[in-house]
């Protein structure tokens, strides 16, 4: 637990320049009013943000506020009713899922896993560099289905690293962690090393790491709430009608501080 | 022994080779949970015999429209209140009742109805088997080209899309290699024991192997001896070779179950 309150990314040079480098970065990835819709429901509604290169963009909101259909529509797993996605760089896209279960059909092994992703832009270095921070070299002849939710957590983020992704997509990587492994996972992506440096979309819970770090904070319920650096958002007196003064509790969603610019059928 | 050899010889061969496609195949329709659709293509292939038999056509061009049919059929029936797996039973059954009528009412073939059914792999001779053996090669480059895929699709399909794969089209690929061994297979175990064949060295593979490739193995080893064992015995017990093919699979599968499952119980009380 005390990685989690000891060192504030603020503080570290490295992610200073990172984040100063970002606003500057060529876009990766831009959405330009970006709906999706299953027949009446609107489930994103008109979403309009960049990535830049190297960035680490936080996406908070509620359940059902449509964060994992923004995911889907940005990883192409769908396409959007109106508005479009324009990649900006040809985009090498990593994504660690909310959910992930092998069926007990098929036999898969750790190894197994990792094998079925493209390495072929790490060199063998960087790979055991991988392996060997996330602590994978004993759960390699693992059956994935058996694995603690904290170890499949590792084990996709490694299979997503493997591949030398420039847009890596969190989401929500730490439901059904404990503590400490949400700790130790949120360290880890703020201190990539820089072969492993990418743009990063991150859909969170935690409003503690949000709040901490000089990244880029999305909040949506179907459209975006808000957006900002969380020390400009904190002094906002939109953001502490939504979030009141103490976010460093869990979020909790007030539905009835969200009613700017909502569609009307959303209400 | 020598002089039964002869005659068991073609048989025996083209059982060994359709076991080297249908073992992988098999591995696959099982982790894409395809095995519905293969029995529904399996019972497909009686009323592409007998259209064939009927219009006086080869019955693999038969076997091909009657395998057309039964994927449009599925994407007409595509509802999301009716669970796709009694669809296609539905579909299964359908498909047989309308062969069986074809085969019984509109050619002269009701003498060997029960071949069809149940297969009469000791009718192939030496000059079936390059035909076969070729169709066995083309099947098995064709599950080379997809096989990654298919597998990166069974353990997760939106990884698998992220990487390029289109699920759509490897899908389509997949039931063109599946009805294309279903045509081949419908003469050594018929069309009722198709899926039979297919399922069951995958099923008891995945009992015995920790990894992908490991299950293919395994399921590979037991395809030839459900195939060897079955051959002999057919001619030993003089039953349909379909029929000892699937039952000498079947006694394996279900004694590998019990065997596996007392040792799991014993390591699990002992420690």
């Amino acid at each position: 637990m005390t990685s989690l309150v000891s060192p504030a990314p603020i503080t570290d040079p490295a992610a200073t320049i990172r984040s100063t480098n970002a606003t500057t970065a060529p876009p990766l990835l831009s959405l330009d009013q970006v709906s999706y819709a299953i027949g009446p429901q609107t489930l994103v509604s008109k979403v309009s943000f960049a990535i830049a290169a190297g960035e680490t963009i936080s996406l908070i909101g509620p359940n059902g506020a449509g964060k994992s259909t923004l995911v889907k529509l940005i990883l192409g797993l769908l396409s959007p009713t109106s508005g479009k996605i324009v990649p900006e760089q040809p985009l090498r896209l990593g994504y660690v899922p909310q959910r992930f279960s092998v069926s007990p059909i098929l036999p898969l092994r750790v190894q197994d896993l990792l094998a079925q992703a493209d390495t072929r832009l790490l060199d063998q270095a960087q790979q055991d560099f991988i392996y060997d921070k996330l602590k994978l070299s004993h759960l390699l002849l693992r059956q994935l289905r058996h694995l603690s939710g904290g170890e499949t957590q590792r084990v996709l983020l490694a299979r997503a690293l493997l591949e030398r992704p420039n847009l890596l997509i969190l989401d929500e990587p730490m439901q059904g962690l404990d503590p400490d492994s949400e700790a130790w996972l949120y360290q880890f992506i703020d201190e990539l090393p820089d072969f492993l440096h990418c743009a990063m979309l991150v859909v969170s819970h935690d409003l503690h790491w949000v709040m901490k770090g000089s990244r880029r904070v999305i909040c949506l319920n179907k459209h975006i709430c808000c957006v900002g650096q969380p020390s400009e958002l904190a002094v906002s007196a939109e953001f502490q009608k939504l979030f009141g003064h103490n976010y460093e509790q869990p979020y909790v969603h007030k539905p009835h501080h969200c009613e700017h610019h909502a569609p009307s059928e959303l209400l | 022994m020598l002089s039964w050899l002869a005659i068991i010889a073609p048989a025996w061969i083209a059982g060994s080779l359709l076991a080297l496609l249908s073992a992988p195949l098999g591995c696959l329709v099982l982790w894409r949970r395809m095995a519905f659709f293969a029995d529904a293509l399996a019972h497909g292939t009686l009323l592409g015999v007998g259209l064939a038999v009927w219009w006086q056509l080869p019955s693999g061009i038969g076997i091909a429209l009657v395998s057309v049919l039964v994927v449009f059929s599925l994407v007409v029936i595509d509802d999301e209140r009716l669970p796709m797996d009694a669809v296609l039973a539905v579909v299964a059954v359908t498909l047989l009742c309308f062969g069986l009528l074809t085969l019984t009412q509109l050619t002269d073939q009701q003498a060997n109805v029960l071949g069809f059914l149940f297969g009469n792999l000791l009718e192939r001779d030496w000059a079936d088997l390059p035909m076969i053996a070729a169709a066995v090669l083309i099947g098995l480059i064709a599950l080379r080209y997809i096989w990654s895929a298919q597998v990166k699709l069974a353990t997760h399909e939106a990884l698998a899309r992220i990487q390029g794969i289109n699920p759509a089209a490897q899908r389509l690929f997949f039931m063109g290699v599946l009805a294309g061994f279903c045509a081949i297979a419908l003469q050594a175990v018929g069309s009722l024991l198709i899926s039979g064949m297919l399922i069951l060295p995958a099923l008891t593979a995945r009992l015995l192997a920790n990894s992908p490739n490991r299950m293919v193995v395994v399921a590979l080893v037991l395809a030839q001896i459900g195939v060897t064992v079955g051959v002999w015995s057919s001619v030993w017990l003089d039953i349909q070779t379909g029929l000892s093919i699937v039952l000498v699979l079947a006694v394996i599968f279900f004694m590998t179950l019990i065997i596996t499952k007392l040792t799991t119980k014993l390591t699990a009380s002992r420690s």
